[in-house]
Protein backbone atom coordinates (compact mmCIF):
# COMPACT_ATOMS: atom_id res chain seq x y z
CA UNK A 1 0.00 0.00 0.00
CA UNK A 2 1.53 3.38 -0.85
CA UNK A 3 1.86 5.82 1.62
CA UNK A 4 -0.11 8.61 -0.21
CA UNK A 5 -0.98 9.03 -3.81
CA UNK A 6 -0.59 11.94 -6.30
CA UNK A 7 -4.60 12.42 -5.94
CA UNK A 8 -4.39 12.66 -1.99
CA UNK A 9 -1.60 15.41 -2.58
CA UNK A 10 -3.17 17.13 -5.12
CA UNK A 11 -6.40 17.41 -3.08
CA UNK A 12 -4.82 18.76 -0.61
CA UNK A 13 -2.99 21.35 -2.93
CA UNK A 14 -6.18 22.63 -4.62
CA UNK A 15 -7.95 22.70 -0.77
CA UNK A 16 -5.00 24.80 -0.05
CA UNK A 17 -5.14 27.16 -2.72
CA UNK A 18 -8.68 27.87 -2.78
CA UNK A 19 -8.34 28.35 1.04
CA UNK A 20 -4.96 30.95 0.42
CA UNK A 21 -7.07 32.47 -2.44
CA UNK A 22 -10.37 33.12 0.00
CA UNK A 23 -8.41 34.40 2.66
CA UNK A 24 -6.52 36.89 0.17
CA UNK A 25 -9.59 38.13 -1.68
CA UNK A 26 -11.31 38.64 1.64
CA UNK A 27 -8.23 40.46 2.89
CA UNK A 28 -7.88 42.68 0.05
CA UNK A 29 -11.54 43.85 -0.35
CA UNK A 30 -11.77 47.14 1.59
CA UNK A 31 -13.05 46.97 4.73
CA UNK A 32 -16.06 49.57 5.64
CA UNK A 33 -16.21 50.72 9.08
CA UNK A 34 -19.25 49.65 11.11
CA UNK A 35 -22.38 51.96 11.36
CA UNK A 36 -24.94 49.90 13.30
CA UNK A 37 -25.13 46.86 15.51
CA UNK A 38 -27.78 44.38 14.52
CA UNK A 39 -29.26 41.68 16.89
CA UNK A 40 -30.92 38.80 16.26
CA UNK A 41 -32.34 35.98 17.88
CA UNK A 42 -34.19 33.21 16.54
CA UNK A 43 -33.91 35.21 13.28
CA UNK A 44 -35.89 38.22 14.64
CA UNK A 45 -34.35 41.57 15.43
CA UNK A 46 -34.32 42.66 18.62
CA UNK A 47 -31.88 45.61 18.82
CA UNK A 48 -30.54 47.85 16.47
CA UNK A 49 -27.71 50.25 17.90
CA UNK A 50 -25.70 52.97 15.91
CA UNK A 51 -21.95 52.78 16.71
CA UNK A 52 -21.34 56.37 16.68
CA UNK A 53 -19.77 57.92 20.26
CA UNK A 54 -17.42 56.88 22.54
CA UNK A 55 -20.29 55.30 25.36
CA UNK A 56 -20.37 52.17 26.65
CA UNK A 57 -24.12 49.92 26.74
CA UNK A 58 -24.87 46.73 28.12
CA UNK A 59 -27.93 44.07 27.13
CA UNK A 60 -28.43 41.27 28.77
CA UNK A 61 -30.87 38.93 26.56
CA UNK A 62 -32.84 36.05 26.63
CA UNK A 63 -33.86 34.05 29.27
CA UNK A 64 -30.84 32.31 32.41
CA UNK A 65 -29.79 29.15 30.37
CA UNK A 66 -30.17 30.68 26.98
CA UNK A 67 -28.55 33.93 27.91
CA UNK A 68 -26.19 36.29 26.28
CA UNK A 69 -24.52 39.69 27.75
CA UNK A 70 -24.29 41.99 24.56
CA UNK A 71 -21.93 45.29 24.78
CA UNK A 72 -20.78 48.18 22.69
CA UNK A 73 -18.15 50.33 23.47
CA UNK A 74 -17.62 53.28 21.08
CA UNK A 75 -17.88 52.07 17.80
CA UNK A 76 -17.11 48.08 18.92
CA UNK A 77 -19.28 45.60 19.73
CA UNK A 78 -18.77 41.94 21.63
CA UNK A 79 -20.45 39.31 23.74
CA UNK A 80 -19.57 39.53 27.10
CA UNK A 81 -21.32 36.48 28.95
CA UNK A 82 -23.09 33.76 27.38
CA UNK A 83 -24.48 31.02 29.65
CA UNK A 84 -23.62 28.42 26.70
CA UNK A 85 -21.37 25.53 26.91
CA UNK A 86 -18.99 26.25 23.99
CA UNK A 87 -18.17 30.16 24.61
CA UNK A 88 -17.55 30.67 21.16
CA UNK A 89 -19.31 34.01 20.77
CA UNK A 90 -17.24 35.30 23.90
CA UNK A 91 -13.81 33.93 22.31
CA UNK A 92 -14.38 35.30 19.51
CA UNK A 93 -13.94 38.97 21.32
CA UNK A 94 -14.69 42.54 19.58
CA UNK A 95 -15.88 43.12 15.83
CA UNK A 96 -16.21 46.44 14.61
CA UNK A 97 -16.47 46.38 10.58
CA UNK A 98 -19.05 46.05 7.90
CA UNK A 99 -19.76 42.36 7.71
CA UNK A 100 -18.21 40.77 10.93
CA UNK A 101 -20.26 39.01 12.74
CA UNK A 102 -20.80 37.11 16.48
CA UNK A 103 -22.17 33.92 16.08
CA UNK A 104 -24.19 31.96 19.73
CA UNK A 105 -25.38 28.63 17.43
CA UNK A 106 -26.85 26.76 20.59
CA UNK A 107 -28.94 30.26 21.23
CA UNK A 108 -29.35 31.09 17.86
CA UNK A 109 -28.14 34.69 18.76
CA UNK A 110 -26.29 36.66 15.86
CA UNK A 111 -24.68 39.85 16.03
CA UNK A 112 -23.93 41.48 12.83
CA UNK A 113 -22.02 45.19 12.24
CA UNK A 114 -23.00 46.88 9.08
CA UNK A 115 -21.97 49.76 7.43
CA UNK A 116 -24.07 53.08 6.52
CA UNK A 117 -27.03 51.82 4.07
CA UNK A 118 -25.77 48.26 4.12
CA UNK A 119 -29.20 45.97 3.06
CA UNK A 120 -29.69 43.89 5.94
CA UNK A 121 -31.47 40.12 5.45
CA UNK A 122 -35.20 41.77 6.36
CA UNK A 123 -34.66 44.12 4.06
CA UNK A 124 -33.57 42.19 1.10
CA UNK A 125 -36.21 39.45 2.12
CA UNK A 126 -38.92 42.42 2.00
CA UNK B 1 -21.51 -15.27 19.18
CA UNK B 2 -21.21 -12.97 15.88
CA UNK B 3 -24.17 -10.70 17.03
CA UNK B 4 -22.33 -10.32 20.53
CA UNK B 5 -19.02 -9.84 19.45
CA UNK B 6 -20.17 -6.92 17.10
CA UNK B 7 -22.40 -5.18 19.22
CA UNK B 8 -19.63 -5.25 21.75
CA UNK B 9 -17.21 -4.06 19.49
CA UNK B 10 -19.33 -1.31 18.30
CA UNK B 11 -20.27 -0.50 21.75
CA UNK B 12 -16.35 0.22 22.32
CA UNK B 13 -15.89 2.77 19.41
CA UNK B 14 -18.92 4.57 20.57
CA UNK B 15 -17.56 5.16 24.07
CA UNK B 16 -14.09 5.78 22.41
CA UNK B 17 -15.36 8.41 19.90
CA UNK B 18 -17.16 10.17 22.89
CA UNK B 19 -14.32 10.18 24.94
CA UNK B 20 -12.31 11.75 21.99
CA UNK B 21 -15.16 14.34 21.64
CA UNK B 22 -15.36 15.11 24.90
CA UNK B 23 -11.53 15.85 25.38
CA UNK B 24 -11.78 17.75 22.25
CA UNK B 25 -14.20 20.14 23.79
CA UNK B 26 -11.87 20.46 27.06
CA UNK B 27 -9.22 21.70 24.77
CA UNK B 28 -8.81 25.67 24.80
CA UNK B 29 -9.93 27.21 21.20
CA UNK B 30 -6.60 27.98 19.59
CA UNK B 31 -8.33 30.45 17.25
CA UNK B 32 -11.44 32.51 17.74
CA UNK B 33 -12.63 31.16 14.57
CA UNK B 34 -16.69 29.22 15.37
CA UNK B 35 -16.55 25.71 13.44
CA UNK B 36 -12.67 25.42 13.92
CA UNK B 37 -11.72 22.30 15.24
CA UNK B 38 -9.18 18.92 15.44
CA UNK B 39 -12.04 16.76 14.83
CA UNK B 40 -10.57 13.96 16.95
CA UNK B 41 -13.81 11.63 17.12
CA UNK B 42 -13.50 11.20 13.46
CA UNK B 43 -10.62 9.68 14.09
CA UNK B 44 -12.86 6.43 14.90
CA UNK B 45 -14.84 7.61 11.86
CA UNK B 46 -12.49 6.71 9.60
CA UNK B 47 -10.75 4.13 11.17
CA UNK B 48 -14.35 2.08 11.02
CA UNK B 49 -14.05 2.75 7.20
CA UNK B 50 -10.81 1.38 6.90
CA UNK B 51 -11.31 -1.75 9.61
CA UNK B 52 -14.94 -2.25 9.48
CA UNK B 53 -17.87 -1.22 6.80
CA UNK B 54 -19.48 2.58 6.49
CA UNK B 55 -22.73 0.87 7.87
CA UNK B 56 -20.37 0.60 10.75
CA UNK B 57 -19.09 3.88 10.83
CA UNK B 58 -22.22 5.44 10.49
CA UNK B 59 -24.27 3.85 12.92
CA UNK B 60 -21.55 4.46 15.35
CA UNK B 61 -21.18 8.43 14.73
CA UNK B 62 -25.15 8.24 15.30
CA UNK B 63 -25.10 6.94 18.53
CA UNK B 64 -21.92 9.03 19.12
CA UNK B 65 -23.69 12.95 18.35
CA UNK B 66 -26.62 11.50 19.73
CA UNK B 67 -25.63 10.34 23.00
CA UNK B 68 -23.03 13.30 23.43
CA UNK B 69 -26.15 15.96 22.76
CA UNK B 70 -28.18 13.88 25.62
CA UNK B 71 -25.58 14.09 27.70
CA UNK B 72 -24.41 17.47 27.23
CA UNK B 73 -27.83 18.55 27.16
CA UNK B 74 -28.53 19.81 23.18
CA UNK B 75 -30.71 17.45 22.16
CA UNK B 76 -32.23 18.28 19.07
CA UNK B 77 -30.58 22.52 19.52
CA UNK B 78 -28.96 24.16 16.89
CA UNK B 79 -25.51 22.55 18.04
CA UNK B 80 -27.28 19.20 18.01
CA UNK B 81 -27.64 19.84 13.56
CA UNK B 82 -24.67 21.11 13.25
CA UNK B 83 -22.84 18.31 14.56
CA UNK B 84 -25.41 15.44 12.75
CA UNK B 85 -24.82 17.28 9.82
CA UNK B 86 -20.94 17.25 9.88
CA UNK B 87 -20.70 13.98 10.82
CA UNK B 88 -23.36 12.59 8.16
CA UNK B 89 -21.92 14.44 5.30
CA UNK B 90 -18.41 13.65 5.70
CA UNK B 91 -19.26 9.88 6.54
CA UNK B 92 -21.36 9.88 3.10
CA UNK B 93 -18.66 11.56 0.86
CA UNK B 94 -15.85 9.63 2.92
CA UNK B 95 -17.95 6.33 1.89
CA UNK B 96 -18.43 7.47 -1.41
CA UNK B 97 -15.15 8.29 -2.65
CA UNK B 98 -13.11 5.07 -0.89
CA UNK B 99 -16.04 3.06 -3.43
CA UNK B 100 -15.54 5.20 -6.80
CA UNK B 101 -11.69 6.25 -6.29
CA UNK B 102 -9.92 3.51 -3.65
CA UNK B 103 -7.55 3.00 -6.91
CA UNK B 104 -6.55 6.19 -7.17
CA UNK B 105 -6.65 7.81 -3.76
CA UNK B 106 -5.22 6.32 -0.13
CA UNK B 107 -7.24 7.27 3.00
CA UNK B 108 -5.34 10.66 3.86
CA UNK B 109 -7.40 12.30 0.60
CA UNK B 110 -10.17 9.98 1.71
CA UNK B 111 -10.40 12.30 5.10
CA UNK B 112 -9.55 15.31 3.87
CA UNK B 113 -12.53 14.84 1.92
CA UNK B 114 -13.85 14.03 4.98
CA UNK B 115 -12.87 17.07 7.12
CA UNK B 116 -13.97 19.55 4.30
CA UNK B 117 -17.39 18.14 4.08
CA UNK B 118 -17.68 18.52 7.06
CA UNK B 119 -16.87 21.96 7.76
CA UNK B 120 -19.02 22.43 4.56
CA UNK B 121 -21.82 20.87 5.90
CA UNK B 122 -21.63 22.61 8.71
CA UNK B 123 -21.63 25.92 7.42
CA UNK B 124 -24.90 25.43 5.80
CA UNK B 125 -26.81 23.92 8.70
CA UNK B 126 -25.49 27.29 10.32
CA UNK B 127 -26.56 29.40 7.43
CA UNK B 128 -29.92 27.83 7.39
CA UNK B 129 -30.57 27.97 10.76
CA UNK B 130 -29.00 31.41 11.84
CA UNK B 131 -30.49 32.75 8.00
CA UNK B 132 -27.55 34.38 7.14
CA UNK B 133 -25.09 33.95 4.56
CA UNK B 134 -22.40 35.67 6.16
CA UNK B 135 -20.71 32.89 7.90
CA UNK B 136 -19.15 31.37 4.56
CA UNK B 137 -16.61 34.26 5.15
CA UNK B 138 -15.01 31.38 7.69
CA UNK B 139 -14.69 28.78 4.62
CA UNK B 140 -11.10 29.26 3.68
CA UNK B 141 -9.91 29.36 7.56
CA UNK B 142 -12.03 26.79 8.30
CA UNK B 143 -10.51 24.80 4.89
CA UNK B 144 -7.00 26.09 5.72
CA UNK B 145 -7.08 23.84 9.35
CA UNK B 146 -9.16 21.20 7.42
CA UNK B 147 -6.11 20.22 5.08
CA UNK B 148 -3.87 19.55 8.22
CA UNK B 149 -6.37 17.83 10.00
CA UNK B 150 -7.58 15.75 7.91
CA UNK B 151 -4.55 14.19 6.85
CA UNK B 152 -3.68 13.64 10.34
CA UNK B 153 -6.26 11.81 10.95
CA UNK B 154 -6.44 9.70 8.05
CA UNK B 155 -2.57 8.93 8.38
CA UNK B 156 -3.50 7.82 12.26
CA UNK B 157 -6.14 6.10 11.59
CA UNK B 158 -4.05 3.82 8.86
CA UNK B 159 -1.60 3.61 11.67
CA UNK B 160 -3.73 2.26 14.20
CA UNK B 161 -5.60 -0.07 11.43
CA UNK B 162 -2.20 -1.45 10.71
CA UNK B 163 -1.41 -2.36 14.58
CA UNK B 164 -4.99 -3.94 15.37
CA UNK B 165 -5.93 -5.86 12.36
CA UNK B 166 -5.65 -8.83 14.71
CA UNK B 167 -8.96 -7.55 16.14
CA UNK B 168 -10.21 -8.10 13.09
CA UNK B 169 -9.81 -11.63 12.36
Amino acid sequence: MKKMKRADFLMGAAALAVSVLGIAWSQASPVKPGAEMIVRQHNHEVLRVELTDNSEETWTLGEPGHQNVVQRKGTRARVVKADCPDQICVKQGWVDKDGDQLLCVPHRLLVEIRSKGAKTIDALAR
Amino acid sequence: MRFVDSVVRQGMFVALALSLQLLESMLPMPLPIPGLKLGLANLVSVYLLLAADWHVAMRVAAIRVLLAALFGGTLLGPAFWLSSAGAFASLVGMTLLLRTASANITILGVSLVGAILHNLAQLLAASYLMQTTGVFSLWPWLVLFAVPAGFVTGWSARALWKRTQWMWG
